[in-house]
Parts: C-alpha cells; structure tokens; sequence
C-alpha cells in the first residue's frame, strides 16, 4: 500500500485538492467570454475550469504506475486506484454545496457535478483509448461546450451537460453515470507512464 | 526522419483533421458582420480563428516534446544541433499551424469573396509568428512538465490565453493576436494592431530558444536570458499598445471611391457600390430641401472614415447595402452636421444638442413622422423651424462648435 501510495506519488494531490479548493473561492463567480461560434456567449463562469485541476492531478497519478508488473502482480492495484478515484471526487460534491452556501455563489454547486462529469470522462477514455488522450479529452471537453454549447437565446444546449445549471437532475445522472462507467473500465489500466 | 514519417508518427496526424474544421467553422462564423469583398475584413476574420491552430500546435508541440524526452533524446550523443532536432519534430505542428490558417484565410475567401489586401499582410504575418510562439512555448513546457498533463495542460492555456483577454481591460486585450472586433470598410488595421502581438510573439520564441540555447551551459544563464527576452517583448507590446482604448485602435483606409451623380457627387467605398442607388436617390430627394433651408449644396456627399479630416466642400455620411429608403435619407439628411474625429474615453459632444440639431435636420428634410428622437428634442427642434430660414442657418452654424469639442462626460 505504501509502495502504491508512493507510486503514484500522493503527495501531488495532497497539494491539488487544496488548491481546487483555493482556486474556487478565489474564482467565486467571476466569468469570461469566450470564443464561441454563436458569435458570443454568454460569459462563461471560470469555475467551470477548476475541476481541471482535480481531473489531471488524478491521472498524473494514476499514470505513475507500471502497468505490466502491476497485471502480473498479486495484489490488485486497480482497487486501490478505484478508491483513490472515489475518495477524490465523491468529496467535490458537497464541498460544492457547502461552498456555494457559503459564498451565496450559486454555481459554485455545480463544480461537483463538473468534476464527476470531466473525471469519467477522463477514465472511460482512459479505458477505451490511452492515458495521452484520457488529459486531453476532458479539456477538449471543455473548449468544445464553450465554443458549441450556447443556443442562440444563450441557454446552454442539454448535451453540455456541464453548463447545465446546478439544479439539473439530468445534468446530475448523466455525470453520475460517466463517473461510474469510468470506475467500471479502471482495471483496463493506462498503458502510458506518466512522467 | 523524414517529413513524411515525422507526421505519420506524430500526434498532428490525429489532430488535423478537428482542426481544420473547427478553424473553418469558427471563421465562417467570424464572418457574418465582415463587409464582403474587403480584403483587411478577410484577413481579420482569419484570425478571429487564429486561436483554434494556436491550441492545436501548442498541445501537440508539448506532445512532441514528450516523446523526444521519453525518447531520451537528449541524454544520447548527437550528431545534430537541439535546435535541429527540435525543428525535427516541429515540422509537422508546423504544417498543422499553416494548415489551419490557410483553411481559415479560405473560409472567409467562401463567404466575402476577398484575399488579404497588403494591409493585411503584417496581420498575417503576426499570425503565423503567434502559432510559432504557441508551438515554441508548447515545446518547451512539454519538455518540462509531467508526460500526461504537458499536451492537456498546453491546449488549455493556449486556449484561454487567446480567448480571454478578449473580455478583458485595455491593452491586455490586444497582445496575444486575436483580433477584438471587426474592421469597418472605412479602417485598416493600426501599426500597433500587429506589431503588439507580434513583438510579443518574437519574444517567446527568442526565450524558448534562449532556454534550451546549447552555447549557454548553465541553467540559471538560460533561465536568466529566457526571462530577459520575453520581459523585454512584453514591455516593449505593452508600450505599444498601453494608451489604447476598449475598441481597437483603427486607421482611416486610403481608397478610391465610387461616385453617383453631380452636385453633390455621392460616394462610397467600392465595396459597397450596391449601397449607391439608393443612396443617390436619398440625396435627390433630400438634398434640394437642404438647400431651400439655407444649405450651400457641396460638391461631395462621402463615405469615408471619421477619423479622416473632411476633404473641403464634402459632407459626410453613413451608408451601406443593407439600408432601407427610409434610413439613407436619414443618413444623408444628416450629412450637414460639422465633422469631428471622435471622442476618446469618458469624453463627448454636448449630446443634447447634437439631438435637437438632428431632429432639426430631419424636419427640414420633410420626415416628421418616423423620427425616434425624444419629443423635448423634437418641440426645440419645431421652434427653430418656425424663425425665419436666415435665423434657423445663424442657430446651426452657432453649435457649429459644441457639436465638434471633445469634453468631459458628466454621467
């Protein structure tokens, strides 16, 4: 366990979830516009980045590993990355809450949301493809929602997802959803180190 | 290694395709209020989209860099310079960046129908200096940063590097190259408009190469000459630009006009020669109401620039292929009023009056009832059209000098 630990070098991410936490007071509700192909969206709040922070934190680290010793060993490693996976996002939820509350921010709520939403992202692509892609799909993500995403009234279109607002229960299911299909292809460990 | 097999092995073989259709969505989209035919207008629209190619080279220079290192590249004995087998690994992000703006530059020759006129060429220019930059920084923070989150991380920050200062003060908002508006048929693009970015851009790259320069053996020298390349581009682009207001610093077009018609010629840029009809029958009806009002009739209603100085004996004013009947006879009834250039920040006109003169204008040009100008504006405006016609000239020419000095704004 040390050894994993070590591994995957968890200190990173003891530095990560502070700062995610950090970033999103500072942040608060500030919003930018940026570029979109309806020729201008509605500002974007810069929250909705954050949780980018968490996501490739989480796969820097779980891309430490080495694959081949690791699916030839007997200790499933995978295990523990699964829990690592859940103990890092299942937190965001209502740490989301909690701070939307407390800085009367109401979006602040969704960065949760975004973070379950991108980091199931990241692992099923993770699964499903390499670790070099998993990084970029959750940021190409992003720029793609902000370049696509907004309607013409300026409302955010359903497949976004995570423009969605904080109280969307589709919103919620589908990020839900991705994150546990994600868990579900982790044991189809990266076959890139990290590093 | 060759070219062809640099590309078939790098990342830019994934990413190509995405980009070039994203650049060409992005700059048909950037053209729906470009003045078609206008070739500053083109090249502006390119490089509305000029940050889909930057993000693109800026991952997939980082990608690259991480392949070289994993590679252990530079840990073997070479025969080759770094920088020669930087720009190995380069040319296909290179062929990406070029790609991407050729697609964009042929997007909006689809929709305006215009290739880049000279005054687009530094634009360009600066354009491909930005993409060389995004690639240069990529390269290098792709060599330093973790494998996995060097491609991410630099998609990202080229990303928001050239979208956000869109939103932000002046003159943040005009280093990194994306134009911020689009260029009236009237303007070309300022000096100041590329060389910002530009001087900008060159110092990144000189940095990025003073980083990895093999004749400065020891890191700190390398860091020390890095950081002293790209502060001094960035105070230098700073300079530039540091009293540039929120709109973008624009200069008058040099253009010859097309004119419609004698006393007064009425004239437009070429580009808006569908626009002339109109505007010449708007004058024929207009302008002999003018002149019964006590108006000497000039020799020419022009279109240009109101940053120009007004040509002796001209009028100016506004015109363009959309405008209905009714709104060219408002823009040629206007024409009277004195030119002025405009008026910096937090500066205007006596605002009032200027209203009241144009609701003067547009009773004397015979349109009462469409005119959406405030009624205490339009009441003044009737009591000076009651005074006898020498009395109501004397009133226009004495705010002759409120309606053209700049003052202070009183919010």
């Amino acid at each position: 366990m040390i050894l994993w630990a070590t591994a995957r070098q968890l200190w990173l991410l003891g530095l990560i979830v502070p700062a995610y936490v950090l970033a999103l007071v500072i942040l608060d509700d500030r919003s930018a516009s940026l570029p979109a192909v309806s020729g201008g969206s509605p500002a974007t709040v810069l929250s909705l980045l954050v949780p980018l922070l968490v996501v490739l934190g989480l796969l820097h680290c779980l891309g430490r590993g080495l694959p081949d010793q690791e699916h030839t060993g007997v200790r499933r490693t995978w295990r523990y990355d699964l829990a690592l996976a859940v103990a890092v996002v299942a937190p965001a939820v209502p740490l989301g809450r909690a701070l939307a509350q407390w800085l009367d921010t109401p979006t602040l709520a969704a960065t949760g949301r975004t973070l379950l939403f991108l980091c199931g992202l990241m692992l099923l692509v993770r699964g499903l493809a390499d670790d070099r892609v998993a990084g970029a799909a959750p940021v190409v993500w992003l720029v793609l929602v902000t370049l696509l995403g907004y309607g013409h009234a300026g409302y955010p279109h359903p497949w976004t997802v995570v423009l969605l607002p904080p109280g969307d229960e589709g919103a919620w299911a589908v990020s839900a959803a991705v994150f546990a299909a994600g868990l579900a292809l982790l044991p189809r460990r990266g076959r890139v180190r990290s590093g | 290694m060759g070219f062809l097999t640099s590309l078939r092995v790098s990342s830019v073989a994934w990413v190509l395709l995405p980009t070039l259709v994203v650049s060409w969505v992005m700059t048909e989209d950037r053209t729906r209020f470009a003045v078609e035919g206008y070739g500053a207008a083109a090249a502006n629209s390119a490089l509305e989209a000029l940050f889909v190619p930057a993000a693109a080279c800026a991952g997939c220079a980082a990608w690259e860099a991480w392949r070289l290192r994993r590679a252990g590249i530079w840990r073997l004995p070479h025969g080759r310079g770094r920088y020669a087998v930087a720009a190995n690994a380069l040319a296909p992000v290179a062929l990406l960046g070029a790609a991407g703006l050729l697609t964009s530059l042929a997007s909006a020759w689809v929709e305006l129908r215009a290739v880049p006129d000279l005054a687009g060429v530094p634009m360009l220019l600066t354009g491909v200096l930005v993409l060389v930059s995004h690639s240069a920084v990529g390269f290098l923070l792709g060599s330093l940063l973790p494998g996995l989150l060097s491609a991410p991380l630099m998609l990202l920050a080229s990303y928001l590097w050239m979208g956000m200062p869109a939103t932000m003060e002046p003159p943040l908002r005009y280093l990194n190259g994306l134009p911020t508006g689009s260029v009236q048929v009237t303007e070309t693009f300022a000096v100041g408009s590329w060389a910002a970015p530009g001087l900008l851009a060159l110092g990144l790259v000189a940095g990025t190469m003073a980083a990895v320069a093999p004749l400065l053996r020891q890191v700190a020298v390398r860091v020390l000459a890095a950081a002293g390349c790209v502060t001094a581009a960035a105070l230098g682009a700073y300079a530039i630009v540091a009293d540039w207001e929120y709109e973008p610093r624009t200069v008058p077009r040099a253009f010859t006009p097309v004119c419609a018609g004698e006393a007064p010629a009425v004239c437009v840029p070429p580009e808006y020669r569908a626009a002339l009809p109109g505007a010449r029958e708007a004058a024929d009806e207009v302008i002999p109401l003018l002149a019964a009002a006590g108006f000497t009739v000039p020799e020419r209603i022009v279109m240009q620039s109101d940053r120009a100085p007004l040509p002796e004996n001209s009028w100016l004013f506004y015109s363009d292929p959309t405008l209905t009947e009714g709104q060219h006879r408002e823009s040629i009834a206007f024409s009277p009023l004195p030119w002025h250039p405009p008026c910096s920040f937090a500066t205007t006109t006596d605002w009032d009056l200027e209203s009241t003169a144009r609701a003067w204008l547009w009773l004397t040009a015979g349109e009462p009832e469409t005119f959406n100008r405030h009624d205490e504006h339009l009441r003044a405006a009737e009591e000076i059209r009651a005074l006898p016609v020498a009395e109501q000239q004397e009133w226009f020419r004495s705010i002759e000098e409120p309606l053209t000095v700049c003052r202070p704004e009183v919010l």
